[in-house]
């Protein structure tokens, strides 16, 4: 068996998500914070005609510094996760890796946030965000 | 609009434009203009101190003082005033989407209406937060802690 994941770059640090639940990825997208909200689910953006949840994997996964109030970063990742669709800023998106399961391993403890496996892409382990763990932890 | 000039709900510029855009240069939010029962320069209100809008929202208040307005606002609450740095014209939005429900946003998600843009299709563009008047009133009038 295989699975097929797509690199996101978060300032320095290379995370990889399944690439079944992407959706389109975008350039630079202007979102608006909106108030009250926590740093892990900061605001909204629009994206084909309906306003979607921005979620700051780095407030959320503590690999990269929160994105803050007026944060934003050069590629806006659209993710489907069941009935639940919400955006994710990157630094850098890079081609989706096909990957055998026997490359997949548990992760080194800290690196397991959100995600207990990792793989080794561009010579470095990446950690597997679990998107089920992601939207469980925002909604 | 003219910047400088008071402005009256129910005058030429707002009718028919549904809705009235604030914009302090970093953030632009709207009001529902049937909501709106006046506008005023600052300098010429006499009336109760007004509570400013952006702290109300959590965001940093604007410093320009000479777009400071007092936007009287019509709620089930009475007549509520909030003052803001900001220019202020009355607008047409095409539509406004509402925030998604399902998400841990908190309870002071309720003061936005939704997302709006000033074009059909211009979804790259900075959005405009529409703002629930009835949840702003309500947190306006809520004491300080």
């Amino acid at each position: 068996m295989s699975r097929d994941l797509l690199p996101l770059k978060l300032d320095e640090v290379w995370v990889a998500v399944e690439a079944r639940y992407v959706r389109e990825i975008l350039g630079p997208r202007p979102w608006v914070p909106i108030p009250g909200a926590s740093d892990k689910l900061p605001g909204v953006l629009a994206w084909k005609g309906r306003a979607v949840a921005v979620v700051d994997l780095g407030a959320l996964t503590g690999y990269c510094a929160p994105l803050g109030l007026e944060g934003h970063r050069e590629r806006t990742v659209m993710l489907e996760v069941g009935p639940v669709t919400f955006a994710v800023l990157a630094n850098a998106v890079r081609e989706v890796h096909t990957v055998s399961d026997q490359d997949v391993r548990t992760a080194h403890l800290a690196r397991q946030k959100l995600g207990g496996q990792e793989v080794e892409l561009f010579q470095v382990p990446v950690p597997i965000l679990d998107l089920d763990s992601v939207v469980r932890a925002v909604t | 609009m003219e910047l400088g000039a008071p402005v009256a709900a129910g005058t030429t510029a707002g009718r028919g434009r549904p809705f009235l855009l604030l914009d302090n240069g970093e953030r632009t939010l709207a009001i529902r203009s049937s909501s709106v029962e006046s506008v005023t320069l600052r300098s010429d209100w006499t009336g109760q101190a007004p509570h400013e809008l952006l702290p109300l929202l959590g965001f940093a208040p604007g410093a320009d003082s000479q777009r400071e307005r007092v936007i009287v606002l019509k709620t089930a609450l009475g007549q509520v005033p909030v003052s803001t740095h900001a220019a202020v014209e009355f607008v047409t939005l095409p539509a406004v989407l509402p925030i998604p429900d399902g998400f841990s946003w908190g309870p002071e998600s309720r003061l936005v209406a939704g997302l709006a843009f000033r074009e059909e299709a211009a979804e790259a563009a900075e959005p405009i937060l529409v703002l629930e008047v009835e949840v702003l009133a309500a947190t306006a009038a809520r004491p300080a802690v």
